[in-house]
């Protein structure tokens, strides 16, 4: 093998300093001739370009990503007041110092040259700057009227669309904000989001929060994924999967589609979209048959598990196989090997709430943990998707809430107000197409007298809106953000805000003053409101601003105390629930009779729609892109897509007549989209799964689409939507 | 694989060296018979052409580079392995061979206008032309070969075969020796010329050997591309797709048994034919090496 | 076969791998290169039928080779091996020929059009000079890269690349040629088969000046004849 001749260390020390002897002439004559050449070449290729991001920063600052509940603490390394780059912070024991690419997408996004950099208002068919303080007063002017004009009854005359804000001060001051002026209806991304999951726990167990936290993974012996792609939506989370397993859990994941989760667990249990409430009905049956369930803790712990007991009854093996397509032998050997171990976690996807019985299905697992005994405790427990929310925000809204303000409204009634014109003004902070049947909300925002943008890209929202009022990126302002393991970190600003742009915390008091004068609260900064919302916090006592600066895992509450060091694991440590009794309720009010109904518009349940519709449609997320809008600004992100790549089982597609890489219609009861057919194993034969992410305004092919959200019908829990489970079918184009 | 890193470009430097150093050959075996109008016409033609096509030849190399002022970096470095740095190396002092190659056969009034040297006597040396023409055929030698081992040397399975870098050789030779002959029939522009006798009757008589051998080692090559199951032979160029098309056609039909064919015919007719014989062989020369260079990277 | 000095790796755990593309974005962010150029690319492959499909990803960059061949085409001297096993491209001499693409066997070089030259893995040398962990090794979500910077890998010596004295190490859990990778792993071609390929130009063409020669002489006699 021919050696490559390698400078030793020494002579790599003297060619540091300039003067190895053999390099010598070279060096000079190519440094020279350097010299001699410049002004031949481009200045962009020609000088220093080995120094690279790393070797050229002038500072870093702690940071952390504004996206998901993972909540990955950051460093951004910054030149010339410039981010240049953004490194996880390898203090977080939650990440250990990963970061997904969404995150890392920031640096692209903030300075990419489609940014709204400043507040614009519409002038016939194209748009004119104006300056913030113009645009203020005049959206100021708009509110005032509202009232002027309807002195009675304006409350719900105001909506405003919460995104899954950059941080908690924003949520904080928009509800100061508006709860004050006397409107209500901020229409927060729950409804779309795990709403159904949340209040059910909340119902059940008390806290709408999540009741353990990931590092009790490594402490049980089996973990059940329902649904959750942790890979995809929590990439930074298969850390804590592997140590457990390492430690010996096993990891059994539920879901129909092989994912890059699959390849991280032990066994996959593949069952049809939106059965898993039934599988879980089905399991609690085998227990109490053999009397495997956990008799003391039901007992002391436990209301309404006789009922439930009996209404399990009818999900014998059998019946329960036929619903889910999980073989009646697993389904007890499922059950049996779930309820005889040391401890279980149940890891439920957010998937799993956006089905009309999500609130069935949610129950289902809760009696399910309730009856193995493994609801509380080490290595026990459930973790929900988006957990972390804290309760406390009540306490705080309450303080602002003017006398006599109206309950808010559901989104769905808010919707159908703007249908009727009964809405002046829209404050859009998220998109629209995050609804199901979004070209119906789209119709009904377009009726809006008055509707204001709060976005970063001229995309389809703005150009739905009458002004615009950009908003700052997560790098160009503070707050404090929280985390799925009820952590609390802090964000600090790394650069000044691009061109006019206005974090929301400024933005909503500035609103504030305008309309409510002396009576608004001083707010100095996000600090302000920080320690504010602290002070009227009891298990937030102990978050003070200094610690949470330190810290770059963040602290989780419970926290009542300075010194409290925070609490993990589990919420109930000691098996008393947050709800008034103390016991697990599993008969809630609201939460109908213990069943599983087929999820609405699926062609299993209704010969209707299986006679046009016969193909289950799915969809989600895909690791590269954040939600509907944003990460599709990304080139980088967009080195990934697909665009309308469909999933669809060879099987499926021979029956229907369509060819790896063909271009197709996807037709639901709503409307269709054009998608191109993506054959793979991969996937339960009968249903289809495309990414929901797509936008058809990106400037990048790769995340260039049609949102799902077209397609999707207008179907709801109590709480928030459905965007699976429903029947479609396949046209050629 | 799928992106093509050298294309018409680089296919257009390999070609023009090749075609140099042919010229440059056969301007120096014209130079032991300078006394011969037809090889005089012949040597100074061929020594004119091994410079410009030279030049082109470097020229697109120059051109192909993505930095294309840096390219005298080239010549701040030698790298012993590197079959470029070697080529470089060589292409210099090929470059000064065939200026002082020309200079040497330029007519004496020509020469004077040279500024500078021009006034030199050593131009007149006759045993200094002959050491030059001799040293310059050596380096001619390395300086076609190389454009072979370029290929050869690298992991590209279809160029990294031992029958390449003698094919391109040849093939280097059949155009520069056609080029050559071509270009001198068309300066004096008397075809059929009785002064360029003796000349095509060396072209006929050293082009029949060199295609005979030609064609040996393309089959060579083709058959160790075979055995060793290069992906992309089949596909490429075994196949009738239009890249077998150019290579069976073009490259070998055209290039090398149609010119093999005509150089077995009676002198005469040979002669009277040997204009079109030229371009053929001298173009073959080109589809050879663009059907080569894209056959490997697609 | 151990390596006798301190030598950089990075290894790949392939049954970790998720596709989070997290390192990919990393390693474009550090070096500054556009979407579309990525020194770490991310493949993904299917085997099997449902349900017992099997999904699998492989991470790769350079593999900063014991003997590089693209050093040894390098014209200008922009590629460097240095003595910690890394194989650098100093960015400033690159004049962009292409020849090491051609004779890297991985294919790993590709060209950037932002800046008109070559482009490869650095392993980062800026960072870990710093004590600082590769790019992509930093932010990978799952440890699948894993940095190695005294050279000492738990792991064993079928792995991917460890005989060989590669820098990057694959531990895979299907077969190499599952992944894509070059089964045997190729060796430093544009080296090993140079003199060889020299020899098979020149002697040939020598054999025929010499009978080019003479055929020049003996047409001359010819045409004495006449
Ligand atoms: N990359 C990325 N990560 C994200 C986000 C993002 O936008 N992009 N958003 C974050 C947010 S806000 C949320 S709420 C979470 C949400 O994350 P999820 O809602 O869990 O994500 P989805 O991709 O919608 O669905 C996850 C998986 O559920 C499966 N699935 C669908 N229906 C069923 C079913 O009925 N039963 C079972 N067992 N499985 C089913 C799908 O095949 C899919 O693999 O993700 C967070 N993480
Ligand atoms: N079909 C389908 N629909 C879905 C889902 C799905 O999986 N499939 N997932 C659902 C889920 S889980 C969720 S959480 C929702 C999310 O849906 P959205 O809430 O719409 O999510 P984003 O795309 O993050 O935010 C949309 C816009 O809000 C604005 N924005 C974002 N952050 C801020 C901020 O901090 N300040 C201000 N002023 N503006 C901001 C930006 O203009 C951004 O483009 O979508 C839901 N809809
Ligand atoms: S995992 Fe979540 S918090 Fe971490 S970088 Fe990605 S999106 Fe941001
Ligand atoms: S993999 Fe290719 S680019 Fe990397 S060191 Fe080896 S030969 Fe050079
Ligand atoms: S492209 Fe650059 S690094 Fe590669 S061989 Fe050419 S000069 Fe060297
Ligand atoms: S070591 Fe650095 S340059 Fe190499 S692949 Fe990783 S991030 Fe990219
Ligand atoms: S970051 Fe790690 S897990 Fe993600 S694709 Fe790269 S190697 Fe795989
Ligand atoms: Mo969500």
């Amino acid at each position: 093998m021919g050696k490559k001749k390698s400078l030793s260390s020494e002579e790599e020390k003297r060619k540091v300093r300039g003067i190895s002897r053999r390099r010598f002439l070279k060096i000079g004559a190519i440094s020279a001739g350097s010299l001699a050449s410049l002004p031949l070449m481009n200045s962009e290729t020609s000088h220093a370009l080995d120094a690279s991001i790393e070797s050229r920063i002038d500072r870093e600052v702690n940071s952390c990503c504004p996206f998901c509940q993972g909540r990955c603490t950051t460093i951004v390394q910054i030149r010339n007041d410039r981010v240049v780059n953004v490194y996880g912070n390898s203090d977080n024991k939650w990440t250990d110092g990963a970061m997904c690419p969404k995150g890392q997408s920031l640096v692209e996004l903030t300075y990419s040259p489609r940014r709204l950099l400043h507040p614009l208002i519409r002038d016939g068919k194209s748009w004119k700057r104006i300056p913030y303080g113009e645009a203020l007063n005049l959206l100021a002017q708009k509110i005032q009227k509202i009232k002027e004009n309807y002195p009675k009854d304006y409350a719900h005359r105001l909506a405003l669309f919460t995104p899954l804000w950059d941080c908690h001060e924003a949520e904080l001051t928009a509800h100061m904000t508006l709860y004050m002026a006397g409107f209500p209806d901020l229409c927060p991304p729950g409804d779309v989001c795990i709403g159904n999951l949340a209040t059910t726990l909340r119902l059940c167990l008390g806290e709408m929060t999540s009741p353990t936290t990931i590092n009790e993974l490594e402490k049980a012996e089996y973990i059940l994924l329902v649904g959750a792609n942790i890979a995809v939506t929590y990439p930074i989370y298969v850390q804590w999967i592997r140590k457990a397993r390492e430690k010996g859990a096993k990891v059994i994941y539920l879901d129909f589609r092989t994912t890059p989760t699959s390849g991280q667990t032990d066994e996959q249990v593949i069952l049809r979209p939106g059965t898993d409430g039934a599988l879980f009905l089905g399991m609690i049956a085998v227990l109490v048959r053999e009397r495997l369930f956990d008799q003391r803790f039901v007992k002391q712990h436990v209301n309404g598990f006789k009922e439930v007991a009996s209404a399990c009854k009818e999900y014998t093996p059998e019946r329960t196989s036929e619903i889910t397509g999980v073989p009646a032998e697993k389904v007890v050997s499922l059950a049996r090997m779930l309820a005889r171990n040391r401890g279980t976690i149940i890891w439920i996807g957010g998937a799993i709430s956006r089905y009309t019985n999500a609130m069935q299905t949610v129950r289902a697992i809760i009696a399910f943990a309730a009856a193995t005994g493994h609801l509380a405790g080490p290595g026990k427990g459930i973790i929900p998707f988006q957990g972390g929310k804290p309760p406390a925000s009540k306490d705080f809204e309450k303080r602002f809430k003017v006398p006599g303000l109206d309950e808010r409204l559901h989104v769905r009634k808010v919707i159908y107000n703007m249908e009727q014109g009964d809405v002046d003004v829209l404050i859009l902070s998220s998109s629209y197409r995050r609804y199901p049947d979004a070209n119906r909300v789209k119709e009904a925002i377009q009726k809006v007298g008055f509707v204001v943008y709060r976005g970063f890209f001229m995309d389809e929202e703005a150009e739905m809106a009458h002004l615009i009022i950009p908003s700052t990126m997560a790098f160009e302002s503070a707050g404090s953000m929280y985390g799925a393991q009820r952590q609390v970190v802090w964000r600090n600003k790394a650069i000044e805000p691009l061109g006019e742009t206005i974090p929301d915390w400024k933005f909503y008091t500035d609103l504030g003053r305008k309309l409510l004068g002396e009576k608004y609260p001083t707010v100095n900064g996000p600090e302000d409101i920080y320690e504010l919302h602290r002070s009227l916090t009891p298990s937030w006592k102990g978050l003070t601003l200094e610690r949470l600066k330190k810290s770059p895992t963040g602290i989780s509450w419970p926290c009542p105390a300075e010194d409290h060091p925070g609490t993990l694991g589990s919420l109930y440590p000691d098996n008393q629930f947050a709800t008034p009794d103390k016991k697990v309720n599993l008969l809630p009010k609201g939460l109908g009779p213990v069943q599983w109904t087929e999820p609405k518009g699926s062609p299993s349940g209704d010969v209707n729609i299986r006679k046009d519709f016969s193909l289950i449609f799915t969809q989600g997320k895909v690791a590269e892109q954040w939600h509907q809008t944003l990460t599709n600004w990304s080139a980088y992100m967009g080195q990934f897509g697909g665009g309308n790549l469909v999933w669809i089982h060879p099987k499926t597609a021979a029956e229907h007549g369509v060819a790896n890489g063909e271009w197709i219609y996807i037709e639901t009861q709503v409307g269709k989209i054009k998608a191109r057919v993506h054959l793979t194993e991969g996937i339960l034969p009968g249903v289809v799964w495309t990414p929901s992410s797509l936008y058809p305004q990106s400037p990048f092919t790769g995340n260039r689409g049609m949102s799902t959200n077209a397609i999707t019908p207008n179907y709801w829990d109590k709480v928030a939507a459905q965007f699976n489970g429903f029947g479609c079918r396949l046209k050629k184009v | 694989m799928s992106e093509v890193t050298w294309g018409t470009v680089i296919a257009l430097a390999l070609w023009f060296i090749g075609v140099s150093s042919g010229a440059y050959r056969l301007s120096a075996l014209a130079s032991r018979k300078k006394e011969d109008p037809g090889w005089a016409k012949v040597g100074l033609t061929s020594a004119f052409l091994a410079l410009i096509t030279l030049a082109a030849g470097m020229g697109f190399l120059v051109l192909d580079l993505r930095q294309k002022f840096r390219f005298w970096y080239l010549l701040l470095n030698l790298n012993p392995e590197s079959p470029m740095s070697i080529g470089v190396w060589f292409l210099s002092i090929f470059g000064i061979l065939c200026l002082c190659h020309l200079i040497f056969w330029m007519p004496e009034p020509w020469r004077k206008r040279l500024p500078l040297i021009g006034g030199w006597s050593i131009w007149n040396n006759w045993r200094i032309h002959g050491y030059v023409a001799k040293f310059g055929m050596y380096v001619a030698i390395v300086v076609a070969v190389y454009t072979g081992v370029l290929l050869a040397a690298t992991s590209i399975p279809l160029w990294r075969n031992f029958f390449l870098p003698p094919l391109i050789f040849f093939s280097a030779l059949a155009c520069g020796l056609t080029c050559g002959t071509l270009a001198t029939m068309s300066l004096t522009r008397k075809i059929g010329d009785k002064t360029l006798f003796l000349p095509l009757r060396f072209l006929q008589s050293s082009l029949r050997p060199t295609l005979v051998i030609m064609l040996a080692l393309t089959g060579g090559f083709l058959i160790l591309a075979l055995v060793q199951s290069v992906t992309g032979v089949k596909t490429h160029l075994i196949s009738l797709g239009w890249m077998g098309f150019l290579w069976w056609g073009g490259a070998i039909g055209v290039g090398m048994i149609w010119p093999l064919i005509n150089s077995f015919r009676a002198e005469k007719s040979f002669q009277a034919r040997a204009q079109l014989t030229c371009w053929i062989t001298f173009i073959g020369g080109l589809v050879l090496r663009w059907v080569l260079l894209y056959a490997g990277q697609i | 076969m151990s390596r006798e000095k301190k030598e950089r790796l990075i290894v790949f755990y392939a049954d970790r791998c998720i596709q989070c593309h997290s390192c990919e974005v990393a390693c474009q962010l550090e070096n500054n290169t556009p979407a579309g150029i990525r020194l770490r690319r991310v493949r993904n492959f299917e085997k099997g039928r449902f349900p017992e499909v099997k999904k699998f990803y492989i991470s790769s960059a350079c593999f900063h080779c014991n003997s590089p061949a693209c050093a040894s085409a390098c014209a200008v001297g922009a590629l460097v091996k240095r003595s910690d096993g890394t194989v650098n491209h100093l960015q400033h001499r690159c004049i962009g020929c292409g020849y090491c693409i051609q004779a890297c066997p991985f294919k790993v070089p590709q060209f950037n059009p932002a800046q008109n030259i070559m482009r490869k893995c650095s392993f980062c040398t800026q960072r870990i000079d710093r004590g600082r962990l590769p790019a992509c090794v930093a932010k990978c979500t799952t440890k699948a890269l894993v940095y190695h910077p005294e050279g000492k890998i738990p792991i064993e010596l079928q792995d991917y690349g460890e005989i060989e004295n590669l820098h990057m190490i694959y531990k895979l859990v299907h077969k190499a040629e599952e992944y894509g990778l070059p089964v045997p792993v190729p060796l430093n071609t544009t080296t090993e088969n140079q003199l060889w390929m020299w020899l098979a130009g020149l002697l040939p063409a020598i054999g025929m000046t010499f009978v080019l020669i003479r055929m020049a002489q003996k047409i001359e006699g010819d045409k004495g004849d006449e």
